[in-house]
């Protein structure tokens, strides 16, 4: 009997511990590290909303992803695993998931919301058993509330 | 020995979003379509449309977009509503690129090739997502000629 291959959905928004608000000009956070040895997700689709700040600047953020294969000791770039400031190499070692772009003039005090993105497709499609995300912000500074991160993890069934 | 082969789900489910009559430059953001109970691996989307009968452009196109959810639809991509309506992206989008309907003749009508949404997600189908579509053809799109559907996909083990 032929069994079917299906998709199947972690719940969706799940936080990703990151503080966006009052991100400045030009600087890097990183989250604290995702464990999925327990959920075991094939992937995780992010998706972030920004909140801009009081200056009309355009530009854009970055999402980059990191991970590791040491259970955590060793993280891509050298992110420490938990939410803190970041400095990237330049350029980054690690891979671009999404950018969010704000439009040219920008509008203050406006949320923007990426569509989700892949972390998996960063790592050649297997999602790292401790895996997080860089948002760099290219643009102004953010506004002090209004901004986050959040995932659905994603598995398939076979039913 | 099993094979793995692949699971076509019913053909030319509509997605409901209203092209007919949209004039240039405009955008148009479909009803979000709910994949938590077919849970489709992916969806072949396609798209008719016809020109109007003057003012197409030699360059003219058809841009379609798709958007999605991770967080139960709450928040679409690029803040698009999810259901049938006017929608205006940023410039440039937050969203991907679908499909490009070259349109470039009078009074002509275009079908477009299948694209894979789950593509523009890394593989993966979020459990709600639509698509956007842009007229650039230089006029106002016909008033009873436009639609676009789609076709999911599992696999199979058999």
């Amino acid at each position: 009997m032929a069994v079917t291959d299906k998709a199947l959905y972690g719940t969706n928004n799940q936080s990703i511990t990151i503080t966006l608000n009052t991100l400045a000009a030009g600087n890097a956070r990183g989250s604290t590290a995702i464990d999925n040895t327990t959920n075991l997700f094939l992937d995780a689709l992010v998706q972030i909303k920004i909140t801009t700040g009081n200056t009309t600047e355009s530009g854009n953020l970055e999402i980059f992803a990191y991970g590791t294969a040491d259970g955590g000791t060793d993280y891509g770039d050298g992110v420490s695993g938990t939410d803190g400031a970041v400095t990237l190499t330049n350029p980054p070692n690690l891979r671009l998931i999404g950018t969010l772009t704000l439009p040219n003039p920008g509008a203050v005090n406006t949320i923007y919301r990426s569509n989700p993105m892949s972390v998996a497709a960063a790592f050649g499609g297997r999602l790292p058993d401790h895996w997080g995300i860089v948002v760099v912000n290219n643009s102004s500074t953010l506004n002090g509330s209004g901004n986050s991160a959040w995932y659905q993890g994603v598995q398939e069934q076979v039913v | 020995m099993a094979t793995i082969k692949s699971l076509y789900g019913t053909n030319n489910q509509s997605i409901t979003c209203t092209i007919t009559s949209l004039t240039n430059t405009s955008q148009r953001g479909s009803t979000a379509i709910d994949n938590t109970t077919n849970l489709f691996l992916d969806a072949l989307v396609q798209h008719k449309i016809k020109t109007n009968a003057s003012g197409t452009a030699a360059t003219g196109a058809v841009i379609v977009y798709a958007y999605g959810t991770s967080d139960g639809g709450t928040d679409y991509g690029d803040g698009v509503s999810g259901t049938d309506g006017a929608a205006t992206l940023t410039v440039p989008p937050n969203l991907r690129v679908l499909n490009v309907i070259n349109a470039v003749a009078n009074a002509t009508t275009y079908v477009s090739n299948p694209a894979s949404v789950a593509a523009l997600f890394g593989g993966k189908l979020p459990d709600h997502w639509g698509i956007v579509v842009e007229n650039q053809t230089g006029a106002t799109l016909d008033a009873s000629v436009g639609s676009s559907w789609y076709q999911g996909i599992q696999a199979q083990v058999v």
